[in-house]
């Protein structure tokens, strides 16, 4: 019996143990209701719930100052921030926004989605001419969905290809030439056979090589062929003609003649960067302006010792066009977008919110795109920011230049119904056909004819 | 000529299996030596089984840019909590169910049992809106606990495992005037030791290794498990493959500690119920 009220006093202990381990509780907002908010209002102790993600690699070092800074400017709005994984943190917002209580705000793109849920916040409400006016022309169209504001970008986004300079001039390409005035897909054809060969340790260089998990690689590769996505801008499906046929058999050609590697389908952006870094790619896709940091930072660890390997002299490529296309840069915005829950916490807590977000992609938030490579968005940010930039001058004049035949993310201008049947396309039609192509399991005739058949059911 | 064939046969199975430890060993071999090399290195697409270098650096980066202690520490500490409340809980309810009869014995076992058959993404939402919308329990120990506290599938394993000890010696307690409680104390608990250790093995496995709820329900660095931990090392365009090994490696050591000292249960505890008549 003595032992029985031993166990028992063993268990009420650790139980114990785990109630007073439980102390520190989220910090949850009640809000107001949802009643015109006065000044007195203004002044009520509030907190902002913020979930973002390591944009560039010093992201987090600057947005803790930001943050102390914002929080002098307002005392009485305290910010609850979590810096999510790139991994892992769209899942997890995810469920959020599935459970309705996703964050104040979320690092991200506008997304047609998100409005879908009723709980993205159309910003224009906040938004003073001030504001309108300091965005540079064209910036804000990037988090515009059916003409409301749901996003303020924080930069602009721009895929691209990218090269490794050595192997490009040890092959004879001109790769200066294709950045000031584009490729074609036989101009590239050509350049790739010249690129794909056993080196002498026995080990294979690809001309090209992609991760075969994510759409991107198809996304650019069917914009340069004159089809700007899955659907027009009026929501009309038009991947069912010669064009999407053509786009097709140009991947299932590269596989085929071992420009891109055939285990394509299942590598990751990762192990594709990783064989970059390796010397077994010539050309990346995607690559994105960030890169020449990227790169300049490695180079710098392996000269300080701390990383074995080649330095790497990155090149910014535009994405081929089919000869008789005309050439598309993807770019679109990314930044903050703001959310409702479901449990309403009253129209001042989204005007501190606002008052957050408006702060994370303010003049003082433009060293992202100096960071990023990437043109400014707002001309605060140029003012306070500008000739402090890391790229490469050559990759940032090609950078600049492929900004010119910029297209933006046509979800953004259909209705959000036909956003959700797009993305019911993309993961489950799109997404299985492209790896099956990859693997060699599908033709690309085969392939054409399920986006038409299965895109004619979804996307009606 | 039949001893002879019989010494081939031993020799080629063991040559099979030896192939086979080898395989499964792999993992755990490459984790190893990545823990050792630069993230490039472990991640190249041509691997090298015996690095050129070695170097700990990956290991000074999960150590010294990390919370990699408080993360262990909660790792411990949430699936020990876990181990215990499952053992306990688990026990006693297999046994109810096992040996005592009351009503609805058995409708209110299937019914928990049936529960099992909901997959966990449907039920993920509305644990997520009860842990943190409802009871605001967010970012804390208990939010990654009270919905493991005790799993049916442990219940089940403990039910078979109870139903094959022999009732005669509950019969007998009985007689002898020992309560409910301390016959299953006194008499089931002691029997029982094989299944109880299999049972804290496989929860303090799972929970150790139990990934996406911590990552949902927490927010804070200082609140992380070591597998949630880890998944800090992916960035957007990169990865740190070499501090993600070294943290792996030191994620395992607890858990294959516990796989030695438990062996002698774990190997009986196997053949649960494999031979209830």
């Amino acid at each position: 019996m003595k032992m029985a009220k031993k166990s028992m006093l063993v268990l009420a202990s650790s139980m114990l143990l785990v109630t007073a381990a439980c102390g520190g509780k989220t910090d949850n907002s009640s809000g107001s209701s949802a009643s015109p908010a006065s000044s007195a209002d203004a002044a009520k102790p509030d907190t902002v719930k913020l979930w973002t993600y390591p944009v560039h690699g010093k992201y987090e070092e600057e947005l803790k100052p930001l943050l102390e800074e914002f929080n002098k400017l307002h005392p009485n709005i305290k910010v609850d921030y979590e810096m999510l994984s790139w991994a892992e943190g769209p899942k997890k917002f995810d469920v959020a926004l599935n459970a309705g209580d996703p964050p104040d705000l979320y690092f991200g793109g506008a997304s047609g989605n998100y409005v879908n849920t009723g709980l993205a916040v159309a910003l224009d409400p906040y938004m003073t001419q001030e504001i309108k006016d300091d965005y540079v022309a064209g910036a804000l169209d990037g988090g515009k969905i059916g003409g409301k504001q749901y996003s303020l970008p924080l930069y602009q986004f721009q895929w691209a290809w990218g090269g490794n300079k050595r192997i490009l001039e040890e092959a004879g390409i001109d790769w200066k030439k294709i950045q000031a005035n584009g490729w074609t897909w036989t101009e590239f054809n050509e350049a790739a056979k010249k690129l794909t060969k056993k080196l002498p340790d026995g080990s294979q260089q690809y001309g090209l090589v992609t991760d075969g998990q994510s759409l991107d690689f198809m996304d650019l590769v069917t914009r340069n062929n004159n089809l700007p996505e899955v659907v027009d801008k009026d929501g009309k499906f038009i991947w069912n003609d010669a064009r999407i046929l053509d786009s097709l058999k140009f991947i299932e050609n590269l596989v085929k003649t071992g420009v891109m590697p055939k285990e394509s389908a299942a590598l990751t952006a990762q192990k594709r960067t990783d064989m970059f870094y390796d010397g077994k790619a010539a050309i990346i896709s995607k690559a994105i302006p960030y890169y020449d940091v990227m790169f300049q930072n490695r180079a710098k660890d392996i000269d300080a010792g701390k990383i074995k390997g080649e330095k790497i002299d990155f090149v910014l490529l535009p994405v081929p066009h089919k000869d008789d296309a005309k050439p598309v840069t993807y770019m679109g915005a990314q930044g903050y977008v703001m959310f409702n829950q479901k449990n309403d916490k009253g129209e001042q807590h989204r005007k501190n919110a606002f008052l957050l977000m408006e702060f994370l992609s303010g003049a003082k938030a433009g060293n992202s795109s100096n960071e990023l490579c990437l043109p400014f968005v707002r001309k605060s940010q140029a003012k306070a920011f500008e000739g402090k930039g890391l790229a490469n001058p050559i990759n940032k004049t090609a950078s600049e230049t492929m900004a010119k035949y910029a297209s933006q993310p046509i979800d953004l201008m259909i209705s959000t119904d036909k956003a959700a049947q797009l993305k019911q396309f993309k993961d489950q039609v799109e997404k299985p056909n492209f790896q099956a192509l990859l693997a060699g399991e599908k033709t690309a005739e085969q392939v054409a004819e399920e986006f038409k058949t299965k895109g004619a059911q979804i996307l009606r | 000529m039949q001893q002879k064939s019989k010494v081939v046969l031993v020799g080629v199975a063991t040559f099979v299996l030896l192939i086979w430890a080898l395989i499964t060993i792999i993992p755990l071999y490459w984790m190893i030596i990545g823990s050792f090399q630069d993230s490039a290195a472990s991640a190249s697409f041509n691997p090298r089984f015996i690095p050129d270098s070695w170097s700990i650096a990956p290991y000074e980066r999960f150590f010294n840019k990390t919370n990699a202690f408080r993360w262990l520490f909660n790792s411990l500490f949430v699936s020990g909590v876990l181990t215990v409340t499952n053992v306990f809980l688990a026990s006693l309810a297999g046994y109810a169910f096992a040996k005592l009869k009351f009503p609805g014995n058995k409708s209110v076992f299937w019914i928990l049992l049936s529960t099992m058959m909901i997959p966990s993404q449907v039920t993920l939402i509305p644990l997520y809106v009860l842990i943190i919308n409802i009871f605001s329990l967010g970012d804390t120990y208990t939010a990654i606990i009270l919905p493991s506290l005790v799993t049916v599938g442990n219940i089940f394993l403990m039910k078979q495992y109870m139903s094959s000890l022999p009732t005669s010696l509950i019969h007998a307690a009985r007689i002898d005037a020992c309560s409910e409680f301390g016959i299953f104390y006194k008499i089931i608990l002691p029997i029982a030791k094989p299944g109880l250790a299999v049972l804290a093995i496989f929860t303090f496995v799972a929970q150790w290794n139990e990934f996406f709820w911590p990552l949902l329900v927490t927010r804070s660095s200082s609140m992380r498990t070591i597998q949630v931990g880890l998944a800090s090392f992916k960035f957007a365009e990169s990865t740190d493959y070499g501090a993600i090994m070294a943290g792996a490696t030191v994620g395992a050591l607890p858990m294959i500690i516990l796989f030695f000292a438990l062996q002698k249960y774990f190997l009986q505890g196997i053949t649960v119920g494999a031979v209830k008549g």
